[in-house]
């Protein structure tokens, strides 16, 4: 026997220490930074000027180059009719121009206008039922065939399509004013030959003639249910690999699971996009390399990552590196998104009022907030700050603690168990052991039950489950509360499976109110949202809004020019562009 | 030998039928359906029931196993919601989540876990060879002590630990290597090789641990036997013994070892590609199980399983070709 | 031969060297010099320091574990107790190196902001019994396994040496990813708690699915060389049962390599439980565990708070090393031919 073992493995670890030093942690809040902290109001343009190519120049702007995005997994779709998560929303505004677009000048300034239309929308009977989109001349897609209102049309009809119910659904509801929009029209697959009710095309003029007053007609068309799909060229399923461009960047390439190459779209006309500047040559987007690989990357800035960005927030992990570092610091662009987190209570098991309110008092806001990093700010309101009409209240406040206190005495003593159902991916499964520990300390028994993420919302989205508080999220697909509160809590829209309403929250007083400010002008509908808000919090609390999700990107060294776009919270790549 | 090579085939096809029967029913066990996956969140019932049909997911288990393996042989159809699609054989099912024939998906994720085994192999045979050769004719000696030593330390880490230091300290930090990244070789060699370095060095350094050890006592072993005492009182050279006869009688097993490992990992290194973003086969299986995407889960899993077998019986083909004492019977 | 399910790629250590067992089937049995090859190995082994040391090690890691509760009590914190207010606005615990002080020997865990001592010695305990009760009910199924191969041939012997072949051609990993979730949800309804303990018993029901492959192959191939000795003809000849022969003549003639096959999966079985943290399929929260531990506390690396990976993760790689270097005497003291 002769086995002596020196340091040697040893060693190896103790080298990785020297890489990092070994200094102080302080409880100071840092200040300034590229922080966008705006409440933006998202104003439709009124003058058809704004609607005009080309894009306005961004300072110190150079043309040429390939960023790089890396990204965690390949798009959940690229055909425009099917898309509807965010980082898709922001990779189809260079392939999949709307009929509006935002006008975003990173300052919080975010202007709806004409993008293929000549103008945001008209209103022709100033009743908000018929709306009226002229495009502009010399649009191309691709392949040289020029666009028309017949093109847009089409695309549109698929989204009708009852095996594509996977993208915003609005346009298709409100053509036919019925929740099971495709009963009768089908799409052009199944119901061939038949036109899209209430839609038409007239050479280059698209009408669209609602049933019921739709005021908020020029945000829905600036989703990519508008993208126009040409006829001929569309491959239905594999669409979604390869769709056919109208905006500045094509695909070249797409290996799917790997990477796509885009490269410029040679019949993209600058001078009719008010919207996109197209400085780079390509854009690569790189799959399968998550958020902390990405981040750490990004951070460490080799030649080959300067042109890199990410669609991800960097994980609480990585974040002291982009803040211990001022030139790494100054790349990093955060700020307030649409979305807010929420922790429903299931008002079909938790009748109790007092417990949904007890649950609100004990809530440990900071603590949450501090497991994933800080990133996100303290929120107590269903709606974000970026919607219109945005009015901040706390109607349970303990502080930013939570007050376990006074939910005992809300309690009365008594020890409640509730089952707590969230996704089961790591992050989720810490933030839910928080809450566990935040809600012991009033008394409050959470029973963690995670569940199968793929699946996660069939599970908690179906009527009767047995969940009693459920993990949810949610973002305004434009900033007005009507994209908000009546998808999340108008109690008629409760079916067997499927649900959005995790509360299972049905108030007649509630859904009164929805169909009364569904009639309003958009300015007259913003504060009486905002005042819905807080009656729906103070009266029932139906849930615990935990926190505003925070954005928190970064970009390699050479990237210049982008922000984060209030209108999908990710870095725009409009304005973008990479440094000589 | 024909016999035995033919008897290893057929069992080695039951184990694969085996194989894919319990991974089907295994997917029909999953409480929630694969169609959840494709529909969004915004979903009714109605929908759901049509995508499943759009499936073959409403069809009988058994109706859907048949389908499958009718596939493999002759191909099949498959309607993709309006879409009709042709699998030709072999066609091991069609990806829901990608919308492609599964042998697509293979085709580009498999040279990924190649690159990745192939270099690491290389690396950890030459290296974990050498070193316990080595240690074995210097048994007792500082190099002996120092290179076990070694080993047993990098064998007791993982490649999610190891991994992780490695890409601190060489490319966050010092950007001495490449981030690691796929270029397929015949591209670019270069890049192929710069982009795979960091995988092969960490699972040479863990591996060569192992084969080191494993090297270092089989060759203590041989050179106690007989026939090396007997060359060696023959008065032939120690180099001659060492390299002619010990070293080839202590390779046999060890080769056969490697043969097994190489059939285990080509079916994907799960935690090394995942550590290092490499999209290979591995990660999309992983992928395909939290997808509920069972015509991809099936493919990879009877691949790998293919992989495993077939290497089974390369390796005892070859001992017995290279070792004259062993008999196939 | 190999393959245990230590993971497709970072596989036991023990492995390769059990497979070198089954390809030198007798070595054990040439032990019979004067003294008994218990009685020789025990002397070996006194005079390794390593083994000693290493002894010590395991013992000190078991110890802990068991004593946690305990330890617990004493230092007046327990393992799910929160000390977010002692985080900064990133969740970096205050102070130096991850917050070690007087209160929190070994300081929190960022973001979630638990003592992480705590956290390492109630780890430690889940990763040691799912450890320890992997590797024995592996064994035990392989040593039964391989027996009944071994000694009755024939078709039984076909069959079981099938099935050996059958489950060992099974990705493992991928496997576990698809049935350890099913396990659990089928077992309880929804919204029912699956308890800790239930979804700790499936890990080890899966490892010990997949365990038991090489063992049994050792087992089949010390029986087949043993059965035909005359000793075992002789207990035949005399009208001895099955069992008899079974476990009173072959079982302790071959409990050596079974003892280094057991030492040598522990080590694998830590790794390989830390492994399935990797994959989301391990020991979810709250019940702490040592694999979830280091899985967390990895991306923590290159952070001012980079010791939140470093103890974890030595904690693992000293009781694997220590595990391994136990394995590795123990197989030199029970081989008398490698202890020159």
């Amino acid at each position: 026997m002769r086995r002596k073992f020196g340091a040697l493995p040893v060693g190896v670890l103790a080298v990785a220490l020297v890489a990092s030093g070994c200094s102080e942690t302080t409880n100071e809040t840092p200040g300034g930074g590229n922080t966008q902290n705006v409440v933006q109001t998202g104003t439709i343009a009124t003058d058809p000027a704004e609607s005009q190519g080309p894009a306005k120049a961004v300072e110190g702007a150079t043309k040429g180059g390939v960023v790089k995005l890396l990204h965690a997994a390949e798009f959940e779709h690229l055909d425009p009719q099917k898309i509807y998560v965010s980082d898709s929303l922001s990779m189809a505004t260079q392939f999949a121009r709307t009929l509006t677009g935002y006008k975003e000048d990173g300052k919080g300034n975010l202007k709806l206008v004409g993008d293929l239309a000549t103008n945001a929308g008209e209103d022709v009977n100033g009743d908000c039922k018929v709306w009226k989109y002229t495009l502009k001349d010399g649009l191309k897609f691709e392949d040289g065939t020029p666009i028309t209102g017949a093109d847009v049309v089409y695309g549109i009809s698929r989204s009708f399509d009852p095996d594509w119910g996977m993208g915003p659904l609005y346009i298709q509801q409100w053509l036919t004013d019925a929740v099971e929009y495709n009963t009768t029209y089908k799409g052009p697959f199944k119901s061939p030959g038949a036109e899209v009710p209430g839609l038409k095309a007239d050479g280059n003029v698209i009408t669209f003639t609602f049933p019921k007053p739709q005021c908020e007609t020029p945000f829905a068309v600036a989703m990519p249910t508008t993208a126009p799909v040409p006829k001929a060229k569309d491959t239905k399923g594999d669409y979604d690999r390869k769709p056919v461009s109208s905006g500045p960047y094509m695909i070249k390439e797409h290996a799917y699971d790997q990477y796509i190459d885009f490269v410029r779209n040679p019949n993209w006309d600058p001078a009719t996009d008010p919207i996109r500047n197209a400085y780079m040559d390509g854009i690569r987007v790189e799959f399968g390399i998550d958020a902390e690989t990405g981040a750490n990357r990004i951070v460490a800035d080799a030649a080959e990552d300067q042109t890199a960005f990410i669609w991800a927030n960097v994980p609480a992990a990585v974040l002291s590196k982009t803040t211990s570092d001022p030139k790494v610091k100054e790349r990093v662009k955060s700020g307030a998104s649409q979305y807010v987190e929420y922790m429903w209570i299931n008002t079909d098991r938790v009748k109790d009022l007092k417990v949904r309110q007890a649950l609100n008092y004990a809530v440990d806001r900071d603590a949450i907030i501090k497991v994933r990093g800080g990133i996100d700010q303290f929120g107590s309101t269903i709606t974000s700050p970026t919607i219109g009409g945005y009015q901040n209240y706390n109607a349970y406040d303990g502080g930013q603690s939570g007050n376990p206190e006074k939910a005992k005495e809300l309690l009365g003593g008594k020890s409640i168990k509730l089952t707590y159902a969230f996704p089961n991916v790591p992050v989720r499964q810490q933030m839910a052991a928080k809450s566990k520990e935040v809600y012991a300390k009033a008394g409050i028994e959470l029973v963690l039950t995670p569940l199968d993420p793929a699946t996660y919302y069939d599970s908690v989205g179906t009527k009767g489950n047995q969940y009693d508080l459920i993990r949810g999220g949610w973002g305004a697909d434009w900033p007005s509360s009507s994209t908000v509160i009546p998808a999340l809590l108008d109690g008629r829209t409760i079916r067997d499976k499927g649900n959005q309403n995790l509360a299972y929250f049905n108030e007649d007083e509630v859904n009164k109110e929805i169909d009364r400010i569904k009639g309003l002008k958009v300015a007259e509908a913003a504060p009486a949202w905002a005042a819905l808000d807080k009656l729906i919090m103070e009266k029932y609390a139906p849930l615990v809004p935990q926190y505003y999700i925070g954005t928190y990107e970064i970009t390699g060294s050479k990237i210049g020019g982008t922000f984060l776009s209030d209108s999908f919270s990710h870095l725009t790549l409009n304005t973008m562009f990479v440094k000589p | 030998m024909l016999r035995f090579l033919i008897k290893r085939l057929l069992l080695a096809a039951t184990t694969l039928v085996a194989i894919s029967i319990v991974t089907f029913l295994l997917f029909f066990a999953v409480p929630s359906s694969p169609a959840w996956t494709q529909c969004g969140r915004n979903c009714s019932p109605e929908r759901i029931a049509q995508v499943e049909q759009s499936l073959g997911l409403d069809q009988p288990i058994t109706k859907q196993y048949t389908d499958f393996v009718k596939g493999v042989f002759v191909g099949r159809t498959i309607d993709d919601a309006g879409t009709i699609r042709e699998c030709t054989a072999p066609c091991l099912g069609y990806s829901f989540r990608s919308k492609e024939p599964v042998t697509d998906t293979i085709e580009r994720s498999l040279p990924v876990t190649i690159s990745i085994v192939a270099g690491a192999m290389v690396v950890f045979l030459t290296v974990g060879i050498g070193l316990g050769m080595l240690a074995a004719l210097k048994k007792g000696t500082v190099f002996d002590r120092v290179a076990i030593g070694a080993s047993v330390g990098f064998a007791s880490t993982q490649t999610y630990t190891l991994g992780g230091v490695l890409l601190l300290l060489l490319v966050y930090s010092t950007g001495i290597l490449p981030n690691p990244h796929y270029t397929p070789l015949t591209e670019n060699p270069l890049d192929w090789a710069g982009g795979m370095l960091l995988p092969w060095i960490t699972l040479g350094l863990i591996n060569s641990a192992l084969y080191a050890r494993l090297s270092r006592a089989q060759m203590i072993e041989t050179l106690q036997e007989d026939f090396v005492r007997t060359a060696r009182a023959k008065g032939l050279s120690p180099r001659v013994v060492n390299r002619r006869h010990a070293l080839r009688a202590a390779i046999t097993p060890i080769i056969t070892i490697a043969g097994v490992d190489l059939g285990a990992y080509l079916g994907g290194v799960v935690i090394t590609e995942s550590v290092f973003s490499l999209n290979g086969i591995g990660r999309e299986a992983a992928q395909a199980v939290s997808d509920l995407n069972l015509p991809l889960v099936m493919a990879t899993v009877l691949l790998a399983a293919f992989f495993i077998v077939a290497m089974n019986i390369i390796v005892d083909m070859l001992y017995a070709v290279i070792d004259p004492r062993v008999r196939l019977g | 031969m190999s393959n245990t399910p230590a993971t497709a790629d970072s596989r036991s250590p023990g492995t390769e060297d059990t497979a070198v067992a089954v390809l030198q089937p007798d070595t054990a049995a040439k032990a019979f010099v004067g003294r008994s090859p218990g009685q020789l190995a025990w002397i070996r082994l006194k005079r390794d320091r390593t083994a000693f040391a290493s002894f010590i090690t395991v013992l000190f890691f078991i110890l802990i574990s068991l004593l946690a509760p305990l330890i617990s009590k004493l230092y007046g914190i327990t393992a799910t107790e929160g000390f977010s207010e002692k985080l900064n606005y990133q969740g970096l615990p205050t102070g130096y190196l991850g917050g070690i002080s007087g209160e929190h020997w070994l300081g929190l865990e960022a973001g979630i902001g638990r003592d992480l001592f705590m956290q390492l010695i109630f780890g430690m305990r889940t990763s040691l019994v799912i450890a320890f009760l992997s590797a024995i009910i592996s064994i035990v199924l392989g040593v039964v396994l391989g027996i009944v191969s071994g000694y009755f041939g024939g078709w039984v012997d076909q069959a079981l040496t099938w099935f050996t072949d059958f489950m060992l051609a099974f990705p493992f990993l991928v496997f576990a990813l698809a049935i350890i979730p099913i396990i659990n949800t089928a077992a309880y309804d929804v919204g029912e708690e699956v308890p800790g303990t239930f979804r700790v018993s499936v890990i080890i029901g899966v490892f010990a699915l997949f365990g038991w492959m090489t063992t049994a192959r050792l087992v089949r191939g010390q029986i087949l060389s043993l059965r035909e000795r005359e000793y075992v003809e002789a207990a035949r000849a005399a009208g001895a049962s099955s069992t008899h022969i079974l476990f009173k003549q072959l079982l302790p003639n071959i409990w050596a390599p079974i003892l280094v096959s057991f030492s040598l999966a522990l080590p694998g079985f830590i790794a390989a439980e830390a492994a399935l943290s990797f994959l989301n399929i391990g020991v979810v929260e709250p019940t702490p565990d040592l694999g979830r531990l280091v899985y967390y506390g990895r991306q923590w690396l290159g952070t001012p708070d980079w010791a939140y990976f470093l103890i974890p993760a030595s904690a693992v790689f000293i009781a694997v090393l220590a595990f391994n270097l136990l394995g590795d005497s123990l197989r030199d003291a029970l081989d008398p031919k490698s202890s020159k």
